[in-house]
């Protein structure tokens, strides 16, 4: 159990989106290690908006009640699940204009799977400064916009279920 | 006076004959909340005044649904034109839900071979300016290299990348300006 404080628990919300949810095996898998552990609320924005109308007030009161974010989703063309950056319009737009403090100075950690190997997304690097840092970028940089604290990313290349890093996985999650 | 003013009616009339686009193109466009647009919506008309180029609203089409995309559709339409232009407005640093649903579903499993050879631009509007982009902002990075995962993407694809068209600080006074850098990109 991880604590924040002597005899206070440390929640963390998972904020979990994959397009093809009912075909993912490694999320799926990870997801499912990370629910035998305490402290976790795994909110898989696919299954709960299926019609892609987020709920803001519901939102906002997960955010007010996590002490810290992890943010999980599986890399597509070089950026986040649709329904994400809907949930960034849609939840993080009026956290800034409003300038509400449900995210100040909590942790936001990013666990990031990729199909590609770490070569793959290498000479992406080289071709056009991308691959998974700049990927990121825009992640880190709109958290940072409601003054979140950003955490270093885990991010798990060559994705496949049939050897998953589940304990390196774990270790992020607890501790990031 | 009257002569003069046929005249000029003839000379804007060829004008608009004029724009023509060199490459058969087709816009993607997108923009979320479609009622608070000005900028996206304009420049959107402004690419449907030119010859040659094709425009697709993804919200007009399929609304709000990410999982209403027909993809093969999408495919099939794409084989006809030889560049994609994706016009929409930068949210958090990133195109719009709907855009990233099309990019998956009519890119999705089909791998490099539709794409190949065809040319990508990316038309972008932005509400921050100087205190957000370039070297001294808050991000440190261009507008125009914000855009990276859309490159990367089009890299992958075999796809020319060209120097996306961006127009930060949106101001209403410039409209007619952002308009006419779109169409003379389009006219390229």
């Amino acid at each position: 159990m991880i604590k924040k404080q002597k005899g206070e628990q440390m929640k963390t919300l998972v904020l979990f989106s994959h397009s093809y949810y009912d075909k993912s095996s490694v999320n799926k898998a990870l997801l499912e290690a990370l629910s035998k552990e305490q402290d976790f609320e795994i909110h898989n924005l696919n299954l709960v908006y299926p019609n892609d109308k987020i709920n803001i007030k519901a939102e906002f009161e997960k955010l007010q009640n996590a002490n810290r974010i992890l943010v999980q989703f599986p890399l597509f063309w070089y950026s986040t699940p649709s329904i994400f950056k809907e949930w960034q319009d849609e939840v993080l737009t009026p956290i800034y204009e409003q300038k509400l403090d449900f995210l100040k100075d909590k942790k936001v950690g990013f666990v990031v799977t990729a199909g590609g190997s770490v070569s793959d997304f290498k000479e992406l690097d080289n071709a056009c400064e991308s691959g998974i840092e700049r990927t990121m970028f825009a992640l880190n940089t709109s958290f940072e916009g409601v003054d979140a604290k950003i955490v270093k990313p885990f991010v798990i290349f060559s994705a496949n279920a049939n050897n998953l890093p589940l304990e390196a996985y774990l270790d992020y999650a607890k501790n990031f | 006076m009257k002569k003069l003013l046929i005249l000029l009616a003839f000379v804007l009339s060829v004008n608009v004959f004029a724009n023509e686009a060199k490459v058969k193109t087709l816009v993607i466009a997108s923009h979320p909340y479609p009622e608070r647009s000005t900028f996206i919506k304009a420049l959107e008309q402004a690419a449907r005044s030119v010859k040659g180029v094709a425009v697709r609203n993804l919200e007009s089409i399929y609304g709000y649904d990410t999982r209403a995309i027909d993809g093969t559709k999408e495919r099939e339409i794409m084989r006809e034109y030889e560049r994609v232009v994706f016009l929409f407005p930068t949210h958090w640093f990133n195109i719009t839900p709907m855009m990233k649903a099309y990019l998956n579903e009519a890119w999705g499993s089909v791998g490099p071979g539709l794409w190949q050879g065809k040319q990508m631009l990316v038309v972008s509007t932005a509400a921050g300016g100087a205190s957000t982009y370039g070297k001294n902002g808050r991000i440190g990075a261009q507008l125009k290299d914000v855009f990276l995962p859309m490159k990367a993407s089009a890299l992958h694809c075999g796809m020319e990348y060209l120097e996306p068209l961006v127009f930060e600080s949106v101001n209403r006074a410039e409209l007619e300006n952002y308009k006419k850098a779109l169409i003379e990109r389009l006219m390229q």
